[in-house]
């Protein structure tokens, strides 16, 4: 009765329900919620591989063959300059073959001299919206942790304006191809183009308009060389430009969206196909194994794209590079 | 003893009509199993919560959120901040691409509801609604919305979670929301309308909505078109008629385009004789008038047009249709990932830092109404 009292008291008043609080654990990223699938937490744990410098884990990998083959993310890996030891389930490997890299779909295959490990086993069909995935969170010695999402949309090409550029910016409103702007550190500024040259060709072929000129370059990759003919006080020149990284010399604009996101992946544009799930990734989780709730994997992590998007390229397409590279 | 429990649940859940999924009542899954039951329930209500779902465009330049349809005839629950007024006239695009035009009913603008309705021929696809009100804390979620805006190739985006937090007008999950959600649909994994999403906090943990509660409490209010509260999440616009007057006579010298009073069928030549009840001599006094109005208000508009008296009824646009800017918070390294050795960094509970979802802005900051108009070319 007493009780009863109080509670009609507290109503009259108006007084405010208190906020109520799932505790930490309970949470989708939480222990409890965790513990529910520890088993494709170790077939998790098999397919990986953990890329390391000096002791800390920079990124992850996905196991292809028993005898050590592993696909992990081009442009990360690139940027790990020092010496790589990759670890698989609980052997540690400090002899790392780089293989062959893949520009477009941002893959590269590595190698360590394995023997019996775990390769990942395929679920070729592109899982459907909706389906519950798995995949790396962080990285400890002997544990990491996995954490569930779900395939939160439409399977797709990722755009964007290509991986490459050559550095320089046209006047769109001159007649002919006349350089209105060269990026600093570019491959066109180390060559030596200059502001208001004239191109008058590329790779030995005259061109007229400024699209002509862009759908040639579009399809370049970083690192692939032209030959540009310029006029310059009416005289008539050559030079050899080396493409350079898009996403390097043309800083991306962030949008409201990025702010929120803070974190992403340097490269997350240009993928010729990619599923798209909201397991939460960082830039330390990209580059593993997606996993369904049988423990077949899906895909490979790609790409940490924002706050709620995650990628991965699709199982198929996975196993096609990997024989592609392997034989390069 | 656990036995008896069990009936007694049973037994209420009969009572109320409202069957709860089990796993729901769970504080965790226990199994794969379950899990798997999560799934299939998301994946079976998937195809009509997407149907009903859309983005809402806003205009050039304006951005978009998202919005999901509850009737036949196609009335839509959204976000404050997305339809930002009453009266307003909006696009609602539908997952395949077709495009419906919207017009914006009532909205609270302190809790951030608000309702509007497509303008076209029905039958729509829509959701039902949980009116019974059975969601709990921990419930498993889904959250739907068209993310960074409406995109064709990969439609909108669904995301699963829980319901993490509980407080009067707000609830919280752990589905990660981003710019363009706003205003899109929460459901229960019965595919049943519980929530509209609001805004976001610095962590992905941190995802703010409106419970349906609110917009059945406050229905009949924003049915009527009546924009309620001083904000934040909404900010009332003085009226505009959108035309102009000659030098010294009340004649209209021009109808803006899809302006109130052009949708009220005002026209070029025609002599305004009063508006609300006040006779106007020149373009002070009947921008005195609207202005002492509201957007969204609807007002008696007296002319004479070709020797003969008539009256229409205007509702009034807005002047400057502005986003409102709430404070936005850069996010903290939320690294997604733990340190496995050491416990989970607790997500921060509260919802005081929190920013807007959307709309989606583009980058660029968002222009007032287009066309500045010359000092003496006085609009109302």
């Amino acid at each position: 009765m007493k009780n009863v009292l109080i509670t009609l008291c507290a109503l009259a008043l108006g007084c405010p329900l208190s906020a109520q609080s799932l505790e930490a654990p309970f949470r989708r990223k939480g222990d409890e919620v965790r513990n529910s699938f520890e088993e494709i937490r170790e077939d998790l744990q098999k397919c990986s591989a953990v890329l390391y410098t000096q002791r800390l884990a920079q990124g992850y990998g996905v196991v292809l063959s028993a005898d050590g083959y592993i696909l992990a993310k081009a442009s990360e890996v690139d940027a790990m300059d020092e010496e790589l030891t990759i670890m698989v389930d609980r052997k540690r490997f400090t002899e790392v073959e780089r293989v062959a890299t893949d520009q477009n779909w941002d893959v590269t295959l590595l190698k360590v001299p394995g023997e019996g490990l775990s390769p990942a086993t395929w679920q070729d069909e592109e899982p459907e919206l909706g389906t519950m995935v798995f995949s790396n969170s962080g990285t400890g010695r002997f544990k990491r942790r996995a954490q569930l999402g779900v395939i939160s949309a439409k399977a797709r090409e990722i755009g964007g304006e290509g991986l490459a550029a050559l550095g320089v910016g046209l006047d769109m409103e001159a007649e002919e191809l006349v350089v209105e702007s060269v990026a600093d550190g570019s491959g066109a500024a180390e060559a030596g183009v200059h502001e208001e040259d004239v191109i008058v060709s590329l790779n030995g072929e005259k061109l007229g308009k400024p699209e002509e000129f862009m759908d040639v370059l579009r399809d370049l990759l970083p690192g692939d060389e032209v030959t540009l003919g310029l006029r310059r006080n009416g005289e008539e020149m050559e030079l050899v430009v080396t493409m350079s990284v898009r996403a390097e010399i043309y800083p991306e604009q962030l949008t409201r969206n990025d702010m929120m996101s803070g974190e992403f992946s340097k490269r997350r544009t240009n993928f010729p196909r990619v599923i798209q799930h909201d397991t939460p990734m960082a830039q330390r989780t990209v580059g593993g194994p997606l996993l369904n709730m049988r423990g077949e994997c899906v895909g490979m992590n790609i790409a940490f794209a924002s706050r709620e998007a995650s990628y991965a390229i699709p199982a198929k397409e996975v196993q096609a590079l990997f024989a592609k590279l392997k034989g390069e | 003893m656990k036995r008896f429990v069990g009936i007694i649940m049973a037994t209420a859940a009969l009572a109320t009509g409202a069957e709860r999924l089990y796993f729901n009542d769970l504080e965790a899954p226990e199994s794969l199993k379950d899990l798997a039951n999560i799934e299939t329930a998301l994946k079976s209500s998937l195809p009509k919560a997407r149907a009903a779902t859309v983005c809402l465009e806003l205009g050039p330049e304006k951005g978009s959120g998202s919005g999901v349809i509850i009737s036949e005839d196609g009335l839509i629950l959204s976000a404050a901040h997305v339809t930002g007024g009453v009266g307003r006239h909006i696009e609602a695009v539908m997952e395949d691409g077709t495009r419906y035009p919207v017009k914006t009913l009532g909205l609270i603008s302190t809790s951030d509801a608000a309702l509007a309705k497509i303008e076209g021929e029905g039958p729509f696809p829509y959701v039902e609604m949980d009116k019974e009100l059975g969601t709990r804390l921990g419930d498993w979620v889904m959250s739907l919305g068209h993310s960074g805006g409406f995109d064709k190739d990969r439609g909108l985006v669904v995301r699963l979670g829980r319901i993490v937090r509980m407080a009067n007008r707000t609830w919280q999950s752990d589905g990660t929301l981003i710019g363009g959600d706003s205003g899109g649909p929460l459901f229960n994994l019965r595919g049943q309308l519980i929530g509209i999403h609001s805004r976001v906090g610095q962590t992905k943990g941190e995802n703010m909505h409106v419970p349906l509660e609110e917009f059945l409490d406050n229905w009949d209010v924003m049915m009527s078109e009546k924009f309620v509260g001083e904000g934040p999440f909404a900010q009332r616009l003085k009226g505009r008629l959108g035309i102009r007057l000659e030098d010294d006579s009340t004649v209209i010298r021009e109808v803006v385009e899809e302006s109130p009073a052009a949708r009220a069928g005002l026209e070029e030549g025609d002599v305004i004789l009063s508006a609300d009840g006040t006779e106007i001599e020149d373009i002070e006094q009947l921008k005195a008038v609207v202005t002492a109005r509201y957007e969204g208000e609807r007002i008696q508009v007296a002319y004479r047009r070709e020797g003969e008296e008539r009256t229409t009824e205007v509702q009034l646009g807005g002047l400057e249709e502005k986003m409102p800017q709430l404070p936005f918070s850069m996010p903290k390294e939320d690294s997604g990932e733990e340190d496995s050795e050491g416990d989970e960094p607790e997500e921060a509970d509260e919802q005081d830092e929190s920013s807007e979802t959307s709309p989606e802005e583009p980058s660029t900051e968002t222009p007032g109404e287009v066309a500045p108009e010359a000092a003496n070319d006085q609009e109302s």
